[in-house]
Parts: C-alpha cells; sequence; structure tokens
C-alpha cells in the first residue's frame, strides 16, 4: 500500500500499537531507571536518554524485516528494544561483564547484535552514515532484500560525512533510509543555531534523493513514512532522508545542565510520544488505565530481575582485551 | 639520597685503596663510628669507620676492588632511600682530589664508562672492569673490539700458568687460593720491586752484646734498637732514604722508618715518622702501639707519613740472613737477623758474643755501594755502642 | 619468469582476486573509467563492470566509510585513495570506523577492507608525504608496504584475503620498477620480512621506495669491504622483529631508513624495539635513523637533498657506526 507521498507499510493491527506502546514505555522505565541506578553509584555510566524521543526508534524499526539492518546513533535505545535486544543484554553492555555482548569491549550504546541486523555505530557523531551506505551497497551486491536504516541526530547532519554518505547513497543507489532524529539541539546547541535551513528534510534534495519531515511524535507517522522508504529501497529505487521532528525532554546527559527554555520543554511534554498512544488507545478502548499499569509493572519486575541477573554476572578475564583487535593475537603484530 | 660513604685518605700522599672486606651487607643496620669496611693502602689494611647511622643502602665498590680517594663506595641512610646509581661514580670532589693531577688509573665504576652495550655485555661476561679498558671508539667508547683485545691480552698472559696449573691438577688435587687483597697487592708489589729494582744485598755482622745489656735495664725490642741505629744512618748516608721517580731522585728530608710485621692479615707496614728525631724509648713505645693495632686490624694511618725506608726483622722467625725485597719506590731495606750466641773473637780470645746479621738490600741504580757499606756501618756502630743512640 | 611493473602487478592482483571471489570490488576515484592515474585499475572496468569496478565522488571519508560498511556486511572492498596526503581526510573512518570493528563486535563481525594509497616522493608539499606511521599506531590496522613488483602482487593479495583492514601503500618512484612476477596468483604472507642483501656487519631496514636506496647503498659499501644486510620488512604491521632482532644480533649495528620524518617515524619503533631486545647485548654502535629531517616535502629539486634521503645518507650512517670498533 505504498504511496506516492511516500507513506508505505502493511495496516498495524491492535496488538501492533499494544506492541509499539509497550516498546516505548520500557525505553521510558529502563532509561529513567537507569538514571537512578547511575545516581546511586549502582551502574558505573549513565545513558544519553532518548527520553521524548522514543517513537522515532520504536517507529522506524518496527516494520524492518529480519534481512535488515540498522545502526542505531547514541540516543537511539529504541532501535534495540525493537530489533528484540532484552533489557539485560543491555544492562550486561553496561555494566562490562563477560555476559555482555562484546565481553565488556564496548558499552550499551555503541553496541552491535549482528544476528538482529545492528551494526554498532562508533562514537563520532555522524561517523556511521557512509558506513551505513556500505552495509546496504553490499546488501544490494550480495543481492539481499535487506535494506539498512542509518540514524542520526540534527547535528550530525551538518558533518561532512553526512553530506559525503547522501551523495554516495544517491549515486549508487544504495537501499538507506537516513533518519534523521532532529531533537532541535546539537548537544546543547540549537540547530537553528547551527544551520541556516529550517529543515533537514530540504537537504536531500541537493542529493537528489526525497527528504520528508516527519512527526516524530507520532509512532505511527514515522512508522508509516519509514515503510515508505523502506519499500523504495527495497524495489532499488535508492535512499530516502527522513527528518524526525522530536524533542529530549531530558538534558543531553545526566551531568549537562538544562538550559533550554523550561517553557519549550513544557509545550513539547504536551506532545508526549507514549501519552499520544496512549491516548488513542484507550479512545479505541485497546488498552484502559489498568492495563497500561500491569504492561509497566511487569516492565518494571523484568528490569528489576535484569539487573539482579547482570550484577551477577562474573567480569571478563581482563586477558580478553588481547582477543579480536585482530583475527590474530595482538603479540603476533610483533610489535 | 643517604650519606654517602667515601674512600678515605688513610695517609699523605695516599691515591687509591682496596676495599678489602664489607663488614656489613646492603640492608643491615649500621651505627656512626662502627667499623664498616677494610681498606688496603700500600701495604696496611685499614678498618674504617661508617660515616653516619642508618642502613647501609648500597654498595657501589665490592671488595677487591680499587677505588680512587674521595670515591663514593656506598650509601648510608634510611631504609627505602633511593641512591643514584650513578653517582656512584661521582670519583674525585673538589678538596678530596688529589694534589699534583698525576695520572693514575681510571678507578671509576663501570657505570660511568662509555661504552657499547656490547662491550659492556663482553666484559660482564669475561669478569673484565671497563675501568680497565682503554676506549678506542668515537669520544672515548669502549667498543666491542677494545674489550675483545683485553680479553686476548689477559688470557695470554695467563696461558703459561694456566698450563702448568692443568698439568699439576692433573698429576694431583691441588687446592686453589685466588690471589686477591693484600695477597695481590704483596705479588704486584714484590714483582714490581725485582722488575725495577737493581738490587744488591750486602750483609755485616753486628754484636748486639750492648743492646742486650741495654735490655736489662730498658725495656726495648732489638727491632726499635735497629730503626733508631737506621734512621741514624740514614741521615749519614741520605741516598738510602731517598726514592727514585722516574727520571729524579728525590731525597725526603723526613726519615720515616717503616717496619714489616705480620698482621692477621698479612704483612703489613708499620711507620715511624722523624725516627732520627724520636728517642729509643720513644720509638719503642710507638711501635708496640702500632703492632697491636695491627693485630686488632684497628689501624688508623690518618696523617701518618709514607715510609721512606724499611726495616724487617725475619730473625724473629730462626732465620740468620735473608736478601729483603725493597719496597718500591724506597731505595734500601734492611732485614735483621736472628740475635744469637755465637763464638766470636775478642781481643784476640774466642767468645761467646752475641751476634746478628744485618742485611741491606739496595737500589744500585742510585745507591753506590760504598754508600751503602757505610751506612751498613753506621748502624752497625750505633748498635754495638748504644751510648751513641741515646 | 615473465616481468611486469610495479604497478602492473598490482593491477594483475586485484584482475586475480576479482575473478577468484565476487565479493572482491574496487572503489576510488578516476579508477573505472581512467584505470587509475597510474594505472593499477586499468582494464578493471571492462572485466568487471560499473558495479564492481566503482567511480567514486570526491569524497575520501565517504568511500573508506562505506568500505568499511560493506566489508562488515560480507564484501571485500579495496579502496583506492589516490595520494596518501589525501588519506588525512579519511582518517575518522579508517581510526574509528575501520580498526575498531571487530573490537566493537568482539568477532562477530569484521572489516576485511583493503585501502590502497600512494606516496609521490617527489610531488608537491602536498602529495608526498609519507604517513605510515600513523597507522603502525592504531591497533586494529595492518600496514603493508611493498617495494618491488613480486611482493607488490602477493602482498596484495594477502591483503585482499586478510581478513582485517589492511593501509596498503605504494610509492610512485616504485610504479615503473619491473620485476619477475609470476603469472599465478600467489601471496607473500604479511609479517614476513626478506633480505635482499646479506652482510656481517650492519643491519640496514629499509621499506618501499627506500629498500633501493639501502641496497645501491649496500652494494657502494660492499666494494669498501663492509657488509651490509639490508632486510625489507614489507610489512610494519605485524612486523617481522624476530628477522631485525636475530640480524641485529650478528651485526651488532642497525641503520633504519624510511622516507618519512625521523621525529615519531617508524623507525623510532623499531630502535626501540631492537634496544629492548635480547639484540641490545649486541649492539656496538648506537642505531642511528636515516629520514626526513622534519620538513614538507619541498617542490623543487634544488631543496629535496636534505629532505629526502639517499644512497649518501645511507653510506654516511653505514661508515658512522662502522667508526665504533
Amino acid at each position: 500500500m505504498d504511496r506516492k507521498d511516500g507513506i508505505g507499510g502493511r495496516e498495524l493491527t491492535t496488538k501492533d500499537l499494544v506492541e509499539m506502546y509497550r516498546l516505548m514505555l520500557q525505553s521510558r522505565c529502563f532509561t529513567e531507571q537507569v538514571l537512578v541506578w547511575y545516581e546511586e553509584g549502582r551502574l558505573p555510566q549513565g545513558l544519553h536518554p532518548s527520553v521524548g524521543q522514543e517513537a522515532v526508534g520504536v517507529g522506524a524499526c518496527y516494520g524492518l524485516g529480519p534481512d535488515d539492518w540498522v545502526i542505531p546513533s547514541l540516543r537511539t535505545a529504541e532501535a534495540f528494544w525493537t530489533r528484540g535486544v532484552t533489557m539485560l543484554e543491555q544492562l550486561n553492555a553496561m555494566l562490562g561483564n563477560a555476559a555482555s555482548v562484546s565481553r565488556g569491549k564496548e558499552t550499551s550504546h555503541h553496541a552491535g547484535y549482528p544476528e538482529r541486523g545492528i551494526l554498532a555505530g562508533t562514537g563520532i557523531v555522524g561517523g556511521s552514515i557512509p558506513v551505513a551506505v556500505g552495509g546496504a551497497l553490499a546488501l544490494k551486491m550480495r543481492g539481499s532484500e535487506g535494506v539498512m536504516v542509518s540514524f542520526f541526530g540534527d547535528g550530525a547532519s551538518n558533518r561532512g560525512d553526512f553530506h559525503e554518505a547522501l551523495n554516495l547513497a544517491a549515486v549508487l543507489e544504495a537501499p538507506v533510509v537516513f533518519v534523521c532524529e532532529n531533537n532541535l539541539y546539537a548537544q546543547t546547541v540549537p540547530a537553528a543555531v547551527g544551520m541556516a535551513i529550517e529543515d533537514i528534510a530540504d537537504r536531500a534534495m541537493g542529493y537528489g534523493m526525497p527528504g520528508r519531515v516527519v512527526d516524530g511524535q507520532d509512532v505511527v507517522a514515522v512508522y508509516a513514512a519509514t515503510q515508505g522508504a523502506v519499500g523504495r529501497a527495497r524495489r532499488g529505487e535508492g535512499p530516502t532522508l527522513l527528518e524526525c521532528k522530536t524533542y529530549r525532554f531530558l538534558p543531553h546527559y545526566p551531568i549537562f545542565e538544562e538550559k533550554r527554555p523550561a517553557e519549550e520543554i513544557e509545550r513539547w511534554r504536551e506532545r508526549d510520544p507514549i501519552e499520544m498512544l496512549g491516548r488513542r488507545l484507550e479512545e479505541e478502548g485497546l488498552l484502559d488505565e489498568q492495563g497500561k499499569l500491569e504492561m509497566e509493572e511487569a516492565i518494571e519486575a523484568e528490569l528489576q530481575e535484569a539487573i539482579g541477573e547482570a550484577e551477577g554476572m562474573p567480569m571478563p578475564d581482563p586477558q580478553e582485551v588481547f582477543e579480536n583487535v585482530y583475527r590474530e593475537p595482538v603479540e603476533a603484530m610483533g610489535l | 639520597m643517604g650519606t654517602p660513604i667515601k674512600m678515605p685518605r688513610l695517609s699523605k700522599g695516599m691515591e687509591t685503596g682496596t676495599v678489602l672486606e664489607w663488614l656489613k651487607a646492603p640492608g643491615e643496620e649500621v651505627r656512626e663510628g662502627e667499623p664498616l669496611f677494610h681498606v688496603l693502602t700500600e701495604k696496611a689494611d685499614v678498618e674504617v669507620q661508617a660515616p653516619g647511622s642508618g642502613t647501609l643502602l648500597q654498595v657501589a665498590v665490592p671488595a677487591g676492588e680499587e677505588a680512587g680517594v674521595g670515591a663514593v663506595l656506598g650509601w648510608v641512610g634510611e631504609p627505602g632511600e633511593v641512591v643514584g646509581a650513578a653517582a656512584s661514580g661521582e670519583v674525585k670532589e673538589g678538596p678530596e682530589r688529589p694534589a699534583g693531577g698525576k695520572e693514575r688509573s681510571k678507578a671509576g665504576s663501570d657505570e660511568r664508562r662509555k661504552a657499547s652495550p656490547v662491550a659492556r655485555r663482553l666484559a660482564s661476561e669475561h669478569g673484565l672492569r671497563l675501568a680497565a679498558i682503554e676506549g678506542s671508539g668515537p669520544q672515548g667508547m669502549i667498543t666491542k673490539s677494545d674489550v675483545e683485545e683485553a680479553v686476548r691480552i689477559r688470557e695470554e698472559s695467563a696461558l703459561g700458568v694456566e698450563a702448568e696449573d692443568e698439568r699439576q691438577e692433573q698429576q694431583d688435587q691441588v687446592e686453589r687460593i685466588p690471589l686477591k687483597g693484600i695477597r695481590r697487592v704483596m705479588a704486584e708489589r714484590m714483582a714490581l720491586s725485582k722488575r725495577t729494582a737493581a738490587d744488591v744485598t750486602t750483609v755485616v755482622d753486628v754484636d748486639m752484646g750492648a743492646v742486650q745489656a741495654l735490655r736489662e735495664h730498658v725495656a726495648v725490642t732489638y727491632t726499635s734498637a735497629v730503626v733508631k741505629a737506621a734512621s741514624l744512618g740514614l741521615r749519614k748516608h741520605p741516598i738510602l732514604n731517598a726514592t727514585l721517580d722516574e727520571e729524579e731522585i728525590v731525597l725526603h728530608k723526613g726519615i720515616h722508618v717503616g717496619v714489616a710485621v705480620d698482621s692477621a692479615r698479612g704483612l703489613t707496614v708499620l711507620t715511624i715518622a722523624d725516627a732520627d728525631q724520636k728517642s729509643l724509648r720513644q720509638i719503642d713505645d710507638e711501635l708496640q702501639g702500632l703492632v697491636e693495632a695491627a693485630k686488632r686490624g684497628t689501624l688508623q694511618l690518618e696523617e701518618v707519613e709514607t715510609p721512606t725506608f724499611t726495616v724487617t726483622n725475619s730473625g724473629v722467625l730462626g732465620s740468620l740472613m735473608f736478601t729483603p725485597i725493597i719496597n718500591p719506590p724506597q731505595s734500601g731495606i734492611l732485614g735483621m737477623g736472628k740475635v744469637q750466641e755465637t763464638p766470636v773473637v775478642r781481643d784476640g780470645e774466642i767468645v761467646v758474643g752475641v751476634v746478628m746479621y744485618l742485611c741491606l738490600t739496595y737500589d744500585h741504580r742510585i745507591v753506590e755501594g760504598a754508600e751503602a757499606v757505610g751506612f751498613l756501618q753506621a748502624v752497625k756502630g750505633c748498635l754495638e755502642d748504644p751510648v751513641r743512640m741515646m | 619468469m615473465r616481468t611486469l611493473r610495479y604497478n602492473q602487478a598490482l593491477c594483475e592482483a586485484l584482475r586475480q582476486e576479482m575473478d577468484r571471489d565476487e565479493r572482491v570490488f574496487v572503489l576510488g576515484e578516476d579508477i573505472a573509467r581512467h584505470g587509475g592515474v597510474y594505472r593499477v585499475t586499468e582494464g578493471l572496468l571492462e572485466r568487471f563492470g560499473p558495479e564492481r569496478v566503482i567511480d567514486t565522488p570526491i569524497s575520501e571519508s565517504g568511500i573508506v566509510g562505506l568500505a568499511v560498511g560493506a566489508a562488515l556486511l560480507g564484501m571485500r572492498p579495496v579502496v583506492e585513495i589516490q595520494f596518501m596526503d589525501l588519506i588525512t581526510i579519511a582518517m575518522d573512518q579508517i581510526v574509528n570506523s575501520a580498526a575498531k570493528a571487530r573490537f566493537v563486535h568482539d568477532g562477530a563481525l569484521h572489516a576485511p577492507l583493503v585501502v590502497r594509497t600512494m606516496n609521490l616522493g617527489k610531488g608537491t608539499v602536498y602529495s608526498s608525504q609519507e604517513l605510515e606511521a600513523w597507522f603502525t599506531h592504531v591497533p586494529g590496522l595492518k600496514v603493508v608496504m611493498p617495494s618491488d613488483p613480486y611482493d607488490a602482487k602477493g602482498l596484495l593479495i594477502s591483503a585482499i584475503r586478510d581478513p582485517d583492514p589492511v593501509i596498503f601503500i605504494e610509492h610512485k618512484a616504485l610504479y615503473r620498477i619491473e620485476g619477475e612476477v609470476e603469472e599465478e596468483a600467489y601471496t607473500v604472507p604479511l609479517g614476513q620480512a626478506k633480505l635482499p642483501r646479506e652482510g656481517d656487519d650492519v643491519t640496514v631496514v629499509a621499506w618501499s621506495s627506500m629498500v633501493g636506496v639501502a641496497e645501491a647503498a649496500a652494494d657502494s659499501l660492499a666494494d669498501e669491504g663492509i657488509g651490509v644486510e639490508v632486510i625489507d620488512p614489507r610489512t610494519l604491521v605485524p612486523f617481522d622483529r624476530e628477522r631485525v632482532v636475530a640480524s641485529v644480533c650478528k651485526t651488532g649495528r642497525l641503520v633504519i631508513v624510511h622516507q618519512a620524518v625521523r621525529r615519531g617515524g617508524f623507525g623510532a619503533e623499531v630502535a626501540a624495539a631492537v634496544t629492548e631486545s635480547e639484540a641490545f647485548g649486541y649492539l656496538m654502535a648506537p642505531i642511528r635513523r636515516v629520514a626526513n629531517p622534519g620538513v614538507p616535502v619541498p617542490k623543487s629539486g634544488a631543496l629535496h637533498p636534505p629532505a629526502l634521503p639517499g644512497e649518501a645518507d645511507v653510506i654516511g650512517a653505514v661508515r658512522d657506526v662502522m667508526a665504533y670498533g
């Protein structure tokens, strides 16, 4: 049912909508709990909270198939949940224990889960965008039906890598969807200070690909726009840039002082993606208050169990640091 | 940094000394003034006291090695204090630097010698001290070939001895005593003497009856008497109180008579400074004190003059006469034989006399035969008529 | 045996690997239609088509990043960065995306790409920099610097087949060198040095274009009775430390020659490694480096002698270390 306006994907069922709600709620609960544990010193690190932005990652990843790949940005926690990564797995990664996916080598937001189609992003803002294009090109060269989804923020769209990558993707007709999570701030610098245009989506035109502005607080809208772009890519019609307008309700990182206007935060909080979908589910009689409460309790219970289990995991052997720098042991490099 | 332990100047003119033995091991506690190590200088073995209290932190010059006066031999300080290994090579400091600055063998420790890594390793493997090797590389660096040359020279010089030793060992079991410390110094000095001096020995007999009679009133040893008599003889024959310094004959104004005695560590030379100006009694007292100190190993030789002539008494061991070896750079040594009753002709009659042979070895390079015999006659005269010594 | 020029040997390696493995593809600026500025990719477009022989826009960072992504998802990309000076633009992708891919995925994924690049040697200030030391400093990267046509082919095939990212550094001065090259595909293993000259007096370690310079110096010095052992490590990571150490244990003297700037150059690493090894106790003389003294490579040939190490410099350094007995 792909439409000319780029909207695509199958009709969402009741079950889909409730699951999208649950994924967003899980992300919110996880983030808020992790920040408390970090504050308490129970976790060695905090995270870059995606609170307020949950609809983007969930909506963009929800309809993806097993052959598709994503590279999350450091704030796209929802890409992990939606691709099936568990809270226990991400807690393991944050603790760096021996059960974590990289066995302690890198943390949760730079984690890759290849069997769930997740490539690790690097710590360099925007650095993953050309990598995503290459991944997409590989999928195409290998004759896979898979599509690559690249997540990044408004700040990354000012990096040269963004521009080189979009240009390359366009000329190579790579099956990639660029999902820009424009939360209006590059860390602390307002997007309007960092660029002279209103809509990042407009940049797509310069590279010869469609660019669309999407309501990033509306998970269904994100889903539909992404599915449209994914369908286009799958058909070999090339890449798309989606700009999801969104907002983070919390500071960039726990240690950052909040300097954004309080009334701006308040205004955006009125468009909380979880509440927006929750109201709709309630109105349509799909999920009532009690159901939401039970869902949240189930998430909390899983989370409590997960932290206990994660903390009980052994740490990796220090000598493992020499593994997987190269295929051969590090000492084989001679010097 | 702890207190450095330095090579003391134990006698005038001393420029180097050999550490004979450390009485404490690194890590052991020492108190200031407590005996810490023995130093061998010229022919004397001297006990040196700790310069401070604390722990012996490090030994920079191990036993058996030679070091210049003022060289840091080790450190005393608080346990765990860091001492600069590099500082161990700070050989000679300003005021303690020997005057005259004559060319000496480089006694600095090996760490400070410029040497290539391979030279350092080879020297260590062959037990060679870098200080003893001349560097031929850029900026005087000791090179691999310098060390190889040193090894070759040593092996060549040791070859004959080794061959002999091997034959010996095949025939019977032998015990090998390492030639080190005072033994080594002895060996080197004796060989030097025999190699350089044109030594001649001449002997006179002395009627010691008068001295024996004197001893019944004044408790002095025969040695003291000979020292006194010799000092007076030297006054008359200063050439025997001279030393040969390469191209020059050095006549010494002070008459410092060395007395060779056996001590716990071997032969030691005690010195009676200005013996000609001391009474027989004074000489005797001084000599007894020195002998006691030498036996205890507590000899303090600071400010003692270097002997200009030596007296050695072999008679106490039963020897009748012998040919003593000059202690270079001195020009003479007077050996005493056994004092014993012998038939002598006195006033045409054979009577029982008390006779001792005096054996003078002199360096014929600078001492004429007539001078030597003249000296002997003078000594003989004093001993046979002790009043001249009073 | 048949002879080929260095660039032809490289081209043959690419063609044979692309024939053998359809995952191998090449991309870069001017490489498809033009066949590469130095003809290394000549004829590949015609043989393999535009899907596998890709002319890219001038986007050094973008194309290396793209190659990393393609490698992570199963391809074997070979990127050409036209001059090594341009690789500065792609440093993030090389250092962060490529080098650490295996580590962060704990081996579940890896990035088997090759970045081919080239030093003009005597080009301009912006095309003659020898920057191999930068890459040797980054865990996860391998660094290959062939010095003759035979190695060029064998090492490029090894690099393409290697499971880790390889920085493959060529040199303009070498492209025209002819040498015997087997027709069949073959590999020269990474991490194995070769000894183009054997000698007992001085070990000279040189790579890339400096190997020929070292060989010429060795031949001149042989007339003086000085036996120079020239070691071409061929790859800096992995580095054949054992070979160098064994040679220095034999000769006791070491001279290292590279075109790159001395300060922070890989020669310093070799020197340090030797002094840390058992060879230390065999050293008869200080280790000498013959290298760029720390200046940009100037355009004018008049300014070249002090900036670019040559045979006379190597001979001077060898005589110098020989003075230590």
